[in-house]
């Protein structure tokens, strides 16, 4: 798999290229900023560019910004935005308008490796990768929390799990049960919420955004 | 017209001598001395130009009836042309009246009332010239003294036709004339403020416009020139005088003042006479066995008794004629008078004025003395409203001489006079107000003042969660992928050197959350007071620091804004006058603090710089003040502070 890095901060845009490195990723390229991004994607056309949301010059969206726009230049672009602190409305807003290939994370995660790369892996393939901390965050939304309370809390990790974009077979591992309870329990879920079923893991996370966004 | 005078006389024809000659003569002077003024003044204005024209024609019109006079009348034959002299000149009050009419239309702006009456003055004009063509055509004896004189330009076989038209061309003139009277009495409804007063005199010579038309007819018909004369002329007099103090502005005020104070008086001697005389015919009449003596008390008592009843008859008799003579300044006044005697809540003083003078776009500043400022009552910056804006007059209120409140008003609306006599009125009015205004400009000041240190509060939160995010937390981020890839690595060395980097960057990291943190609370201020802070400051600082600070401790908040106030006054030094010694010291004098901060830079500080200004928010939040002195010398920030010991 191949990345280019977007991040205004040295110390970590370096500190990421030694870390996918390690774990076998190829960083092409790293750039300071949107513009310097916009020309490494046409340089060297990776699978996945991974954002800093906050860069220069005014250091609030152009992360975001830039993703918009690779996003309409390579439809098929994997983006990853990483943020320094929480901002689930702007990272919700971009996963309901461009769900596919789209990952959304807290920095802190990145240090958890093999995290990042199953995330960037999902990206690559077109799914969708919300933060943990922004999915409890969009459940623990009154509106969200009034509708969730009908479901057990074995089912609302489920679902917080499958807001994040999570494999059944992932779901499984983390929850450690086996695939056909996994099952049971999305679709229970499903019924409960008034969803129509979905196999597709990437469609399973729109339906549950969509839910969670009303 | 003397010379004529003079050649009558000696041609033995002294009846001839014209008995309207001397208002004849007023009316040219009036007429040529106004209209040269006006023309002078406001060459622009064509009501000038109507009575200098005026005065020319008349003029002409005397010399053509002098010429005539002698040639025709007084020495038949001795002067060619005299006969066409006599015609013209006896058609020549024609271009008066019509000038006339056109100062009467143009008067006092020299525009046209509106395109409508304009329209009115050119049809007089017309109508004008119609007359004069068909009176010098007619074959009609000529006025005396010309009655002998046979018209050389009459056009005999026309003669029915000519006098029909002449007939009705002179009407339709005597018409136009009254048109324009109205034209002028519209006007003068019409306007108000300045306008209205420059009118108000010529409206009243132009009332009896009619009689004076209809004398001048009168007397045309029935053969009487002296009547023609006077009325003509003394109207014709009247009109340029009156419109001359009009276009002049000539103290329109004044001059309603003092014919209302000269009533008032004629009218209250009229009346202490009447008392007087009553009193003594009484005496006379009921006490004739009273000894002379007592006669003389009794006259005097009386006279004493007239004087007692003069003077609140006086007042009586002022505000009657007041009434009559200045309505509006009346109504205003009583206005003003009504408020102050019961105050009506709502009102304002601005609301009261506006009502009194009838001009709602009128404003009110007041002068805060202690601070020199202008103010509105809100105690806000009554921008917009100084002397410069256009069509906009200030008067200011004042008491013994010091400004009290600036009236700011539409000068279309009122007249500054007016103005300043109901500011006068209401002076007590507008000092109560300005004592409230000052409270008020104080809170105002205090509001904005709270406001810049919540945005400074706000700014500085901003600026410790950028230092946190780029600083500790990335250098913390940084490591901990470090130490990661190592491990994901696995090999012992790589493992070996990422965990000796990770302890320099966790020291590193470490040393600047402590930097961040003493920035916002040095440990050394809580642990020693300001004397070990600004100790530890000086030493950090690259440029000389000389302190003198008593190493003892005051309450936390007076210490941490004397901290503030020191740490800001050096990093200004810093800014202004890198690398120059600063000085820094701290005393007490009674229950103040003095903090002075003095560096010897080029003297560049702006007082009203952000940071200074957050200075001298601080210092007056808790109480204090702050100074800024800068000179060419260096800088001096001066703070005191209260502090209780």
């Amino acid at each position: 798999m191949r990345v280019v890095i977007a991040d205004d901060s040295v110390l970590l845009r370096e500190g990421l290229r030694l870390l996918l490195a390690e774990a076998g990723v190829e960083v092409c390229a790293v750039a300071g900023d949107g513009d310097g991004l916009d020309h490494l994607v046409e340089v060297h056309r990776p699978d996945v560019a991974i954002i800093d949301i906050r860069m220069p010059p005014t250091f609030t969206y152009e992360g975001a910004q830039a993703a918009v726009r690779l996003r309409e230049r390579w439809p098929d672009l994997g983006l990853l935005l990483l943020s320094q602190s929480l901002e689930s409305r702007y990272a919700a807003e971009l996963a309901w308008e461009h769900p596919e290939g789209f990952g959304y994370l807290l920095k802190d995660r990145v240090v958890d490796v093999d995290r990042l790369v199953e995330a960037l892996a999902q990206v690559a393939r077109g799914g969708t990768v919300l933060d943990p901390d922004v999915v409890a965050h969009l459940m623990g939304r009154r509106s969200a929390r009034e509708r969730v309370q009908g479901l057990s809390p074995r089912e609302q990790g489920v679902l917080a799990l499958m807001a994040q974009g999570a494999s059944n077979a992932a779901m499984a591992r983390d929850l450690k049960v086996n695939d056909k309870t996994v099952e049971s329990h999305i679709s229970s879920i499903f019924t409960k919420l008034d969803l129509l079923p979905q196999q597709d893991a990437h469609r399973r996370v729109l339906a549950v955004l969509a839910w969670l966004g009303q | 017209m003397v010379l004529t005078d003079r050649r009558l006389v000696a041609l033995g024809r002294a009846d001839l001598r014209d008995p309207g000659a001397l208002i004849y003569v007023v009316a040219i002077v009036s007429a040529t001395v106004v209209g040269s003024i006006l023309v002078a003044r406001q060459p622009e204005n064509p009501a000038g130009w109507c009575f200098a024209g005026l005065g020319a024609s008349m003029t002409l019109s005397g010399a053509l009836d002098s010429y005539a006079l002698i040639g025709a009348v007084a020495d038949p034959g001795s002067l060619p042309y005299a006969d066409v002299a006599a015609v013209l000149g006896d058609a020549s009050f024609i271009p008066w009246l019509v000038l006339v009419a056109l100062a009467l239309h143009l008067t006092p702006t020299g525009r046209w009332l509106t395109p409508r009456w304009g329209r009115a003055a050119l049809g007089t004009v017309v109508a004008a010239v119609v007359w004069w063509v068909a009176k010098c055509l007619s074959g009609t004896p000529l006025d005396p003294p010309f009655t002998e004189v046979s018209n050389p330009l009459a056009v005999r076989q026309l003669a029915a036709a000519i006098l029909g038209v002449r007939g009705v061309a002179g009407l339709l003139t005597g018409l136009g004339l009254l048109v324009a009277g109205a034209s002028l009495l519209v006007r003068f409804r019409r306007a108000r403020g300045t306008e209205r007063r420059q009118l108000r005199w010529l409206a009243l010579v132009v009332i009896p416009l009619p009689v004076f038309v209809g004398l001048s007819f009168v007397g045309a018909s029935t053969g009487r020139p002296l009547l023609v004369i006077v009325s003509t002329s003394g109207f014709v007099a009247l009109i340029p005088i009156a419109a001359g103090f009009a276009i002049g502005r000539y103290h329109l005020y004044d001059v309603d003042r003092l014919l209302g104070r000269a009533t008032t008086y004629v009218l209250l001697t009229a009346g202490v006479l009447v008392v007087y005389v009553a009193g003594v015919l009484v005496i006379n009449e009921f006490l004739q066995g009273w000894a002379a003596s007592d006669r003389a008390t009794g006259s005097a008592a009386v006279a004493a008794v007239a004087v007692a009843v003069a003077a609140p008859a006086r007042h009586r008799v002022q505000d009657l004629v007041d009434r009559r003579f200045g309505r509006r300044r009346y109504a205003a006044l009583a206005v003003v008078r009504a408020h102050a005697r019961q105050p009506d809540p709502p009102a304002t003083d601005e609301s009261v004025l506006r009502r009194a003078l009838g001009d709602d776009t009128l404003t009110i500043a007041y002068w805060i003395g202690a601070r020199r400022v202008w103010v509105t009552a809100a105690g806000r910056d009554p921008d917009g409203q100084g002397p410069a804006s256009e069509g906009r007059a200030t008067v200011e209120a004042t008491r013994h001489g010091h400004p009290v409140a600036r009236i700011s008003f539409a000068a279309t609306r009122c007249e500054t006079d007016l103005v300043e006599t109901v500011g006068a009125e209401a002076l007590a009015l507008l000092e109560n107000t300005g004592l409230r205004a000052a409270l008020a400009l104080e809170l105002v000041e205090v509001q904005a003042s709270r406001a810049r240190i919540a945005h400074a509060q706000q700014q500085e939160r901003q600026r410790i969660e950028r230092d946190l995010h780029d600083g500790a937390q990335q250098r913390l981020l940084a490591l901990a992928m470090r130490l990661q890839a190592a491990l994901v690595n696995g090999d012992a060395s790589r493992l070996r050197a990422a965990a000796r980097s990770g302890v320099e960057e966790a020291q590193a990291t470490v040393r600047e959350l402590r930097e961040l943190a003493n920035g916002l609370h040095p440990v050394a201020l809580a642990s020693g007071g300001l004397a070990a802070a600004v100790d530890d400051l000086a030493s950090r600082m690259p440029g000389l620091v000389e302190f003198d600070v008593p190493d003892r401790r005051y309450s936390e908040a007076t210490e941490t804004t004397a901290w503030f106030i020191v740490c800001e006054a050096v990093a200004n030094a810093l800014k202004h006058a890198p690398g120059a010694p600063v000085r820094i010291s701290i005393d007490q004098v009674d229950e103040r603090m003095l903090i002075r901060v003095r560096d010897e830079g080029p003297g560049t500080a702006d007082p009203d710089g952000n940071g200074l200004r957050g200075l001298a928010d601080r210092a007056a939040a808790s109480g204090g003040w702050l100074i800024v002195r800068s000179s060419p010398g260096g800088t001096e920030i001066e703070a005191v502070l209260p502090c209780a010991s």
